[in-house]
């Protein structure tokens, strides 16, 4: 559990973080379809932009 | 006068208030008279504006002085309370100490004053807009009902007639969900279309401000007063902003509709299935081109919502989770917010690799379909405590399935808007979505107001009761 704590970052009593895990189990079965995915030759929708800030001085 | 205007449309009353047969200060006094009266039971208000009499006298004035600024000089619309606003505070329904907000002006609060319109109040939304329940207000139809989230405040209030239109934010369906229990319309425009700039973030790349109302002609009024390019939200789009009111009396023949049938019709209420399936069969009798398609990436949809939506958020709150002032906010929503610490950098950017696919299905139906038809709620407005929902012998939590219609749109950032298009056998409303390509939002107000205008759902009112406000 103390591995968990860190690796997340909650620093929560173990039976509240016990409780967390139970109530994730529904999202987390949500996510696990998602990862079933292969979606090696999709880029993601968010692209990076290096002209971002020079755009909002501009405006 | 014959009319009501605390539930008339803002197409109806704005002539009455230029022509001077309706003041806007008699218009503003009847709605904090209702809110007074109602509100007390509804709890759909967190604040109300002192100086609201103050701006109907401001707005008569200007009026009668030859000034009139438009359909909303001189109209109470409320504030949802995460736009922050320069004259009354934003709480963004949290209680957790050591959170605030600036008094400033949102851009959607600069836009309708400058329009004329009168900030009556601040609505109630469910504790940082993450959640579909928005406690402790009340459905107008039925009290023991929740009025849906997060914009719960605003769905309420303009149901019971304490506003002429009202503000919300939808990240997965919080525009539409409480406009769908509440029986009135709700839009979220497409993603860049209304500025985000003042509007407390709950996911950045999901979040859409957009009106909630009472007719489809009142959508097009507000949209064209909310929309505009800011580029001080980095997300805002520089399109041009049509005259919307062109779409209303286009009609829908020849218009190309498709019914996604998978995933919007597989877990529903039969009186919800019901109520739609005789709206599609209207819009083909009027002369659309109606056809069913599939979509079956849908099917990957609800770990993508989450996946963004939990780790955007945690991010938001993540200096308040690490000071310990998350331990002030409600259970529901603290749990919510340490979520996204379980969600991990893979799985957040497959998400976003997912959105890709899902928009490219979305851009592959448009090529033969100008709008999508279906239903905004499998359900309608479940009872105030309901964590579960039962279909038939499906169980599915209130959340998963109040927005399980609705996050499509907010994935692919593509128009939706809801409208009242029937009731249940307990007088519930229920909500028909039509979705359209990005930036159409002329193609879904076209389809939406062919629809209303041939049916009368808008004419029914919620049996509220008095119970005034405590002072």
């Amino acid at each position: 559990m103390t591995d968990l704590k860190e690796i997340i970052g909650l620093d929560l009593p173990d039976a509240e973080l016990a409780e967390e895990v139970a109530a994730f189990a529904d999202i987390a079965e949500a996510i696990r379809r998602l990862r079933m995915l292969d979606l090696t030759e999709i880029h993601p929708v968010v692209i990076y932009d290096p002209l971002l800030p020079y755009r909002s001085r501009e405006s | 006068m014959s009319v009501e205007p605390e539930f008339s449309p803002i197409a109806e009353i704005a002539p009455l208030l230029r022509t001077g047969r309706l003041s806007p200060v008699t218009l503003c006094e009847r709605i904090l008279d209702r809110i007074r009266r109602y509100d007390g039971l509804l709890e759909s208000y967190v604040h109300v504006s002192e100086s609201a009499l103050d701006q109907a006298r401001q707005a008569e004035a200007e009026i009668r002085g030859g000034a009139w600024r438009g359909p909303l000089h001189g109209v109470p619309i409320a504030i949802k309370d995460n736009y922050f606003t320069a004259d009354m505070p934003t709480t963004a329904g949290t209680r957790a100490a050591g959170i605030e907000f600036p008094l400033v002006d949102s851009a959607v609060a600069e836009r309708l004053r400058a329009a004329g319109a009168i900030l009556i109040g601040k609505t109630r939304t469910h504790e940082f807009a993450w959640g579909t329940i928005t406690p402790p207000t009340r459905n107008p139809w039925r009290q023991d009902r929740i009025p849906g989230g997060s914009s719960g405040g605003s769905g309420a209030a303009l149901a019971a007639g304490l506003c002429l239109a009202a503000t919300g934010s939808d990240t997965g369906g919080s525009v539409r969900i409480p406009a769908s229990f509440c029986g009135i319309v709700g839009l979220k425009p497409s993603f860049g279309r209304i500025s985000r700039r003042g509007i407390v973030p709950h996911s950045w790349s999901l979040d859409h401000p957009g009106p909630l109302v009472r007719s489809v002609a009142d959508a097009a009024i507000l949209l064209g007063v909310m929309a505009g390019y800011d580029p001080a939200d980095p997300g805002s789009r520089d399109i041009r902003v049509p005259d919307y009111a062109e779409a209303m009396d286009a009609g829908v023949k020849s218009l190309r509709v498709a019914v996604i049938r998978n995933h919007f019709f597989e877990r529903n209420q039969p009186a919800v299935d019901h109520s739609v399936e005789a709206a599609i069969g209207w819009f083909a009798r009027e002369g659309a081109r109606v056809h069913e398609v599939r979509v079956p990436s849908l099917e990957h949809g609800l770990g993508a919502i989450f996946a963004i939506e939990l780790s955007s958020s945690t991010a938001y709150h993540d200096a308040s989770l690490r000071a310990g002032r998350s331990a002030g906010f409600a259970p529901d929503v603290r749990r919510l917010v340490q979520f996204g610490r379980f969600v991990t950098g893979a799985d957040y950017l497959k998400a976003e690799q997912f959105r890709h696919v899902l928009m490219n299905d979305y851009a592959r139906l448009f090529e033969t379909a100008d709008i999508v038809l279906g239903p905004t709620e499998p359900i309608t407005a479940p009872p105030i405590g309901a964590e579960i929902v039962s279909l038939g012998s499906y169980r599915e939590s209130a959340l998963a399935a109040t927005w399980r219609l609705t996050y499509p749109y907010n994935l692919t950032g593509l128009p939706a808007i809801t409208l009242p298009c029937g009731f249940d056998g307990e007088g519930l409303p229920i909500g028909l979505q039509i979705a359209a390509r990005p930036f159409d939002e002329a193609a879904v107000l076209r389809a939406a107001a062919a629809y209303e205008k041939a049916h009368a759902w808008r004419e029914r009112r919620p049996p509220i009761q008095d119970k005034e406000v405590a002072q």
